[in-house]
């Protein structure tokens, strides 16, 4: 060792004294130049080359550990003897590793760098060489180690673990029994029953969740994974499609991979073979829709005036165009497009899509329609619209009768304009009819009033007072009391806002004329005072309590309103009945409760008048009897004593 | 061309030559005669062109002589004036303390033994001075070559009490050629200097690989280091090279303080 050690110094020393003791002849120097050069770039290269090689873990240790250990498998059975015997072995092989890279290095000098200047070089490092060991033998040690143990664990189960077919055809309760008995068989002796249950947990169980996760996984993968956008041909695309997954199913970590499972061979056929309707599918919903919806509506709304036949008509455009787009994008062979018009999921796929369209297919006709009723009905459009008094009453009458604006009826309009017409019709009717009930309302308001002022001031002062009230130039006759109480109801009527009739409808009317007639007799036949009340009864006069009972419908549903209690019941045939009788009851107990609180608070009995006010409502004469009827009901078991005045009423509403 | 001659000019002749008659002369005899005439004018005529050259071949090469005796003269004196300044150049370059010439053999060499020593420029300071003020001068003058060739020419003819316009044109085209010969000698023998500087300082790296601290050398290394492919290993090698030159020519001038040579174009 020490005359090895002697003769590299010796070397080292030959190697680099220096050139320059003894002067040099002319013309030398370039090549004196290029020879130091030289011996520069070895030693530079060789120096990047060690220094690289110190750094990097030597490559393929671990197979040649592991096949080392393999020869040795007896004497390497135990894990500290293996790293003993293994550790000499991989020292020799860094030192046959640095000796290899010192010569490929080196090789390109050979001839031009003196050959002690390169055994210099390639001198082993021992030193380092052990160091190098120490630090990268442990990793490798264990690395080469594992890969043993992984080995031998996968050769002793390999053959206990389930295959594709039986994975597929057995559920796990099977599978458990049948790999609980290649257990026993490949121990060849039965095992014993208290193992059992620990064998199908720890090792069973494991083996049949990691094989259930891979089948799904692979179903899974086979239905995301997408073939060669180039590739059409079923059997290509299965092959690439299977190649894919095979790739993935490489990279998965776990003890047994499995192959393609049957089932997720049959899916990638399956998909491969109907590659063309499942692009077409995937592609659709990015291929906008033509034509143009908004553009066909304005170019021909007759033919779209049926929203249902419209969509219909429009589906099968876009549905073609949709699919002729697709093709054409995906650059799909003409063999291959023969079958997509009829296919169901293809349909189906189109069904989606145009779905997806139809909100805003519906916004489109809705906004059309908003500017066809613009156009065409003006006045309906900024509900500046007012159907004639007759019609509003007729319509107060019935509901469904309503006369719409001329060219309502026209072939152009869409059905979403029909029911904006409709509706903004309605809605005017509904604003008169509210105009009429205002105007019946302050005609019986200003009865009272007028009745009462007129009775006041024919008991208190002269006639001719009351003449110069009413108006009359001569004598107080029908025409006088009708144009005072016809002015006096016009005042108070369009004093309650701006009206859209201001003038008095027919109806009302009617109703001023048949209240004059009343007034007028009123005061040719003037009620007779009533006798002086006793001291109880004028106690029980002290207190007058009226109660109004509304009778109307609103929105499909019977009302009646009590005080500030309301209630409704179902206006459909088959119940309405039934829901008469109930509304009635609570009617009567809601005013048999008014009245026990009335009567208990009360300083003397009250006079309580009830009456009923029937609305403009589809509202059965029967019901307000039976109302009426039931109320009289409930107040005679009060006590009260009842005076019906529905005989002098002339109205009949009360 | 035969020419026939009438009787009667043919009778005057021969009797003009040989006095006989007419009727007995040929006419072959006639051209006989006057070929004999034509060569005795010739040889007349030699004899004369010999005697002259003889006489005039002698004092032309008794003058050629004279010449190139005039102009060996001056070129020795062109000669030593081109050494003077040669040497001037080598003692401005600091080339005279690191330049060794053998007496017996003429060969150079040299020593820069005592200049770069761990890395850092001699501490010495004869060595030191002379490294760092020739190579700043060297770099001044080669960095303007024009100048310098101007320089040299200027002081060579004054050193030879010679000017330029009295120098025949072969002694001007053989003094361009001269000067264009020494200046670049010493750019050589400066290169050479600074290339043994270089090269000493690279063995000190060598010595010392982790004082390169470059970090573009450093991932280079790493790249050659993994890289797999034997060919563009070998290209990065290469570079390696290239720029491991180039890093200890900048180092040597960051420590001396003397930009080099190469880096001239």
């Amino acid at each position: 060792m020490r005359h090895r050690l002697f003769f590299t110094l010796l070397l080292a020393f030959a190697a680099m004294s220096p050139l320059f003791a003894e002067t040099v002849s002319e013309g030398e120097s370039r090549k004196l130049l290029d020879n130091q050069t030289e011996l520069l770039s070895a030693r530079l290269l060789f120096n990047e080359a060690r220094d690289r090689w110190f750094a990097a873990p030597l490559p393929g240790t671990e197979e040649l550990l592991i096949t080392r250990m393999k020869e040795n498998a007896k004497e390497c059975a135990a894990r500290s003897a293996a790293e003993r015997l293994m550790r000499p072995h991989y020292l020799e092989l860094l030192k046959q590793g640095f000796a290899k890279m010192a010569a490929e290095t080196l090789a390109p000098f050979r001839g031009t760098v003196p050959d002690a200047a390169l055994k210099a070089m390639e001198q082993t490092p021992d030193a380092q060489l052990t160091a190098k060991c120490n630090r990268e033998f442990p990793a490798a040690f264990d690395a080469a180690r594992k890969k043993l143990v992984a080995e031998q664990r996968a050769e002793i189960t390999g053959n206990i673990y389930p295959n594709e077919a039986e994975l597929e055809q057995n559920d796990d309760k099977v599978l458990t029994a049948m790999l609980t008995a290649r257990f026993a068989e490949r121990r060849g002796a039965p095992l014993w029953e208290e193992l059992l249950p620990q064998l199908q947990t720890e090792l069973i169980a494991p083996v049949l969740r990691s094989a259930r996760d891979q089948q799904q996984r692979q179903l899974n993968l086979a239905g995301q994974l997408t073939p060669d956008a180039r590739l059409w041909d079923q059997k290509a695309a299965a092959a690439d499609l299977e190649k894919q997954l095979n790739t993935e199913i490489a990279a998965w970590k776990v003890e047994k991979r499995y192959a393609l499972f049957p089932r997720t061979l049959e899916l990638i056929q399956k998909r491969s073979a109907r590659l063309p309707q499942e692009r077409v599918i995937a592609l659709l919903p990015k291929i906008p829709a033509t034509p143009n919806y908004a553009v066909l509506l304005d170019d021909d709304p007759e033919a779209n005036a049926n929203p249902e036949t419209s969509f219909r008509n429009y589906a099968a455009q876009i549905a073609e165009s949709g699919l002729d787009a697709a093709q054409k994008q995906l650059e799909l062979p003409e063999a291959y497009r023969a079958g997509l018009t009829n296919d169901d999921e293809v349909k189906q796929a189109l069904d989606r899509r145009f779905n997806a369209l139809k909100p805003e297919l519906q916004k489109l006709r809705n906004a059309f329609a908003g500017r066809q009723l613009k156009k065409r009905f003006p006045s309906v459009a900024d509900r500046s619209y007012l159907p004639e008094p007759d019609a509003i009453e007729v319509y107060r009458q019935d509901k469904g009768q309503m006369t719409f604006p001329d060219d309502a009826d026209s072939p152009v309009l869409l059905a979403e304009t029909r029911q904006l017409l409709k509706a903004g019709v309605a809605e005017r009717y509904a604003a008169g009819n509210a105009e009429l009930s205002d105007q019946l309302e302050t005609v019986e308001k200003e009865y009272d009033n007028v009745v009462a002022e007129m009775e006041k001031l024919h008991d208190e002062t002269s006639p001719s007072l009351l003449k110069r009230w009413f108006g009359a130039k001569s004598s107080i006759d029908l025409d006088t009391i009708k144009d005072c109480y016809t002015e006096r109801v016009l005042d108070r009527f369009r004093a309650g806002g701006e009206r859209n009739y201001p003038d008095l409808f027919p109806k009302t009317e009617e109703e001023i004329d048949l209240r004059t007639r009343a007034i007028l007799q009123r005061l040719l036949n003037p009620v007779p005072p009533p006798p002086k009340p006793q001291a109880s009864q004028l106690k029980t006069a002290e207190l007058t309590l009226i109660y109004r009972v509304l009778v109307d419908t609103e929105n499909d549903q019977l009302v009646v309103r009590l005080r500030q209690n309301r209630f409704a019941g179902s206006l459909n045939p088959a119940r309405r009945e039934a829901e008469e009788k109930r509304l009635i009851a609570e009617v009567a107990k809601e005013l048999d409760a008014l009245c026990r609180t009335e009567i208990q608070t009360a300083l003397a009995p009250p006079k309580l008048v009830i009456r009923i006010e029937v609305g403009g409502g589809a509202v059965y004469y029967r019901f307000v009897a039976e109302l009426r009827s039931a109320l009289k009901e409930a107040l005679v078991q009060n006590g009260a004593t009842i005076e019906d005045t529905l005989d002098r009423s002339t109205a009949g509403d009360q | 061309m035969a020419v026939r001659l009438t009787p009667k000019t043919r009778a005057r002749l021969l009797r003009l030559l040989h006095g006989e008659t007419a009727a007995s002369a040929e006419e072959h005899e006639l051209n006989a005669v006057f070929l004999q005439v034509v060569l005795a004018i010739m040889l007349i005529f030699m004899i004369t062109f010999f005697l002259f050259v003889e006489k005039t071949g002698g004092e032309i090469s008794r003058l050629d002589e004279l010449k190139n005796q005039v102009e060996d003269a001056r070129r020795d004196k062109l000669v030593t004036a081109l050494e003077h300044t040669a040497a001037r150049y080598r003692v401005r370059y600091g080339l005279v303390l690191f330049l060794r010439v053998d007496p017996g053999t003429g060969a150079r060499s040299f020593d820069l033994s005592g200049v770069i020593r761990e890395g850092a420029l001699s501490s010495e300071e004869n060595p030191r001075r002379s490294f760092r003020l020739g190579g700043q001068n060297a770099y001044l003058d080669y960095s303007a070559p024009g100048k310098l060739n101007e320089t040299w020419e200027s002081e060579t003819l004054a050193d030879a009490g010679l000017k330029m316009d009295r120098l025949s044109n072969a002694d001007r085209l053989w003094l361009k050629e001269q000067l264009k010969l020494q200046v670049g000698q010493i750019r050589g023998e400066i290169t050479e200097v600074q290339t043994l500087a270089a090269a000493a300082l690279q063995e000190h790296f060598a010595t010392h690989p982790e004082a390169v601290t470059d970090p573009e050398l450093r991932k280079l290394l790493t790249r050659i280091n993994s890289e797999q492919d034997p060919a563009s290993r070998r290209l990065l090698l290469g570079e390696l090279t290239g720029r491991l030159n180039i890093f200890v020519r900048k180092e040597l001038h960051r420590i001396s303080e003397v930009p080099m040579l190469e880096e001239l174009p």
